[in-house]
Parts: C-alpha cells; sequence; structure tokens
C-alpha cells in the first residue's frame, strides 16, 4: 500500500478524535479546525520523508504542541485572552456539532477547561478517547507509572473543579 | 460511607458526562475536503500524461522542437522541419516582400553553407551546396526580375556573395550557381550606370572608376563592395 493510501486511513480513523482533543483545549470551532489541519499536515510531510512508528502518539504529540504555539502567540498578542476565553463556549458549537450537550456535560466541560494543560490532556485522552495508561504515557512522553498518577490526580482536580460549580453533584 | 457513595455516584457521573464529549466531532464535509487538500491530488510519475496536459504538453514540445530546428544544418534531421518552417512564413508574406524573404533565405543558406565548410562536415558539404543552389537560383531570378531592389537588400547580396567566396576559397571549387553570378554581375552593372548619371564627389568618381575595373577584372565582389560603398555615402 503507499504511502498516500495509508495516511488517507490513518487520517479518516484520527480526524475526529485529534479534532476533538483540540477543540476541548482551545474551545473554538476554527481554531480546532486550523490546528487540526495543520496537525495532519505536518504528519503527513514527516510521513512522506521517514518512517513513523506510531502515528496516533505522534498526531497527538503534534497537536500538543500546535495548541501550545498556539496560546503562546496568543498570550504574545494578547496577555487577558487566555484569562477570558476559556469559559466562553463557542456560540456556534452546538449547530456545527450538532451535539445536544445536556447542562451537566457543559459543565463538566467548563470545568475540564479550567484545569492546568497537562490535567486537561490526561483526563481527554484517558476518559474522553479511551487511551490505556501506555498510549497516554506515550503521547504525553512520561513513564506508564507517572502517567498513573497524572490520570488519577487530574480526574480529582476535575471533580474538585466539578464541586466548585453549583449543582452538579445534586442531581 | 454516605459520603464515599456519593462521590462514588459524583466520579460516575461525571465520567459519563466525558464520555459525552466523545460527540464533538468536526464537519463531515470539512473533514473529508481537508483531507483531500492536505494529501493533495494523486502523484503521477509522468503528469503530462493526463489528458488535460496533454495538448499543453504537444505544443510545448513542438515549440521545442522549431526553435531546435532553426539551429539545424543541411543534412541534420531537423533540418527538413527548419525547412518548413520557413515555408510557412512564406506563406503569410506578401507579394511585395517576398523578393525580400528569397534574399535572406539564400543569405541564410550561405551561411549554413559556411558553417559545414568551416566545421568539415563533409557528409553535410552535398546537401548545403544543393540547398544554397536551389535559393541561389530564386535570388537570381529576383535580381533579374525586380528592377528597384533596396540598398538593405542589396547588402545582403552582397553579404552573400562573400559568404559564398570565402566557401569557395576553402573548398577550392565554385559552388555558386552561374545564373547568380551572371544576376549580380548585371545588378552592379545597372548600379554603376545610375551611379555614372548621378552627381559623386571626386572621391565616390575614383571609388566608381576602381570598381569599373574590378567589373572587368571579373572581381565581382570588389566591385559590389565598391559601388556598395557609394550607395551608402550618397544615404549621408
Amino acid at each position: 500500500m503507499d504511502k498516500r493510501k495509508q495516511f488517507s486511513k490513518i487520517y479518516d480513523k484520527f480526524v475526529n478524535s485529534i479534532f476533538r482533543f483540540i477543540f476541548i483545549k482551545v474551545n473554538s470551532i476554527e481554531v480546532a479546525k486550523d490546528l487540526t489541519s495543520e496537525t495532519f499536515l505536518r504528519v503527513w510531510e514527516k510521513f512522506q520523508n521517514s518512517k513513523i512508528g506510531n502515528p496516533k502518539a505522534f498526531l497527538y504529540r503534534t497537536a500538543r504542541n500546535l495548541v501550545t504555539d498556539f496560546y503562546r502567540e496568543k498570550a504574545k498578542i494578547n496577555k487577558t485572552y487566555l484569562e477570558s476565553l476559556p469559559h466562553l463556549p463557542d456560540p456556534r458549537s452546538n449547530l456545527e456539532e450538532k451535539i445536544i450537550l445536556n447542562e451537566k456535560v457543559r459543565l463538566v466541560k467548563n470545568a475540564l477547561s479550567n484545569l492546568k494543560e497537562d490535567y486537561q490532556e490526561a483526563i481527554i485522552l484517558r476518559y474522553i478517547d479511551g487511551l490505556s495508561f501506555k498510549e497516554i504515557s506515550e503521547i504525553l512522553e512520561k513513564s506508564p507509572s507517572a502517567t498513573r498518577v497524572l490520570v488519577h490526580r487530574a480526574l480529582l482536580a476535575l471533580k474538585k473543579e466539578c464541586n466548585k460549580i453549583d449543582g452538579f453533584s445534586s442531581s | 460511607m454516605v459520603f464515599r457513595h456519593l462521590n462514588m455516584m459524583e466520579e460516575r457521573e461525571i465520567l459519563r458526562a466525558l464520555s459525552q464529549l466523545r460527540k464533538i466531532k468536526p464537519d463531515k464535509n470539512w473533514a473529508f475536503l481537508k483531507k483531500r487538500e492536505i494529501l493533495g491530488k494523486e502523484p503521477q510519475i509522468f503528469p503530462f500524461l493526463k489528458p488535460a496536459y496533454a495538448g499543453i504538453f504537444l505544443i510545448l514540445i513542438l515549440i521545442g522542437v522549431f526553435q531546435f530546428s532553426q539551429r539545424a544544418l543541411p543534412g541534420d534531421l531537423l533540418y527538413p522541419v527548419k525547412k518548413f518552417t520557413e515555408r510557412v512564413q512564406t506563406i503569410f508574406v506578401s507579394e511585395e516582400e517576398k523578393p525580400k524573404v528569397v534574399l535572406d533565405l539564400t543569405q541564410r543558406r550561405a551561411e549554413e553553407l559556411a558553417k559545414v565548410a568551416q566545421k568539415n562536415e563533409v557528409r553535410k558539404l552535398a546537401p548545403a551546396i544543393k540547398e544554397f543552389q536551389a535559393n541561389a537560383l530564386q535570388a537570381a531570378k529576383v535580381l533579374v526580375k525586380s528592377k528597384e531592389v533596396s540598398k538593405k537588400e542589396l547588402q545582403k547580396v552582397a553579404a552573400t556573395l562573400q559568404t559564398v567566396n570565402k566557401v569557395e576559397k576553402k573548398l577550392g571549387t565554385e559552388v555558386s550557381p552561374p545564373t547568380f553570378d551572371q544576376a549580380i554581375e548585371n545588378k552592379v552593372k545597372s548600379i554603376i550606370e545610375d551611379l555614372e548619371k548621378s552627381s559623386l564627389t571626386e572621391k565616390q568618381k575614383e571609388i566608381l572608376e576602381s570598381a569599373k575595373k574590378d567589373l572587368k577584372e571579373g572581381e565581382i565582389e570588389k566591385a559590389f563592395t565598391k559601388v556598395m560603398l557609394i550607395l551608402q555615402n550618397e544615404n549621408e
């Protein structure tokens, strides 16, 4: 199978999860689209010229780096951007994704947005994308035991954040 | 125990809510179009083989062949292409312009012959002489028929004559057809007659006399060069 066909399959398999991973971190459909596109473009360029052992981990790592770069650039332009945006859900997200997020899901998503970056990533990879600890450790470039600790702490932090929000535990 | 139960419920709810976030997906059309954009079109080792490019490719090849053929010499593979393009060019030339084209082509054939002789390409010599002679016969007709040949065209004829004389010296044989030589001689005579009727400076008269002497001695090229010198001075 030629590289184009191989990468086409990789794209089809991971485009949703990479988009989701980015979207939850940036809270903007347009930015998520741009960064997803850039992620696949960069990996495709690399894929053509060299062998990538674990395309899935490579995609996530590229996406992480691009999100970091995005926030770094934004911070340069406007230091208040990070503080003001993550709490605001994208007004078009419901329309475009056709997701009916109930109130609880919305609250969890907002709580997730308030976590620090590595906790966010640990939660997304483990509980949304359903990756194994081994897979997460490859993406985050940590040892499996450190990854387990990170995921555990991230979940505790998320619970704490959710408890801050009124009404969450009353259902 | 109650607190622990509540805590467990809370975790389960959080996990359930998180699993709901799996529904976040990009627009299918966007994902499809983006994939095409990223992967681009199917690479082709020979993209010109695509029908859409075939026409353009063919035109480029033809342009390349035509341009390359312009350097061809008699006996070369592409020489017939060069002749063909010249023939096509003459189709679009008016009757008035045709003598000029004939003299141009004769000069070109003489230059080709000179190149072949210079490079000592024996194989190409016979076709080069043949090509020149064929054009020289046409040029002779032009010189005989056309009473008025411009100075510019006469200069071309003079240049052709010079080139051919050099070739003849190098090869040690006559290549110019007698008809062509005769036509030039007659043209030089005719010019001399015209110049004798016109008012000339002492210097010009001196050159004219010298040209007449050359003509008598059969030095047509020298005579021609001299009368051309007078004609050029007439302009200044």
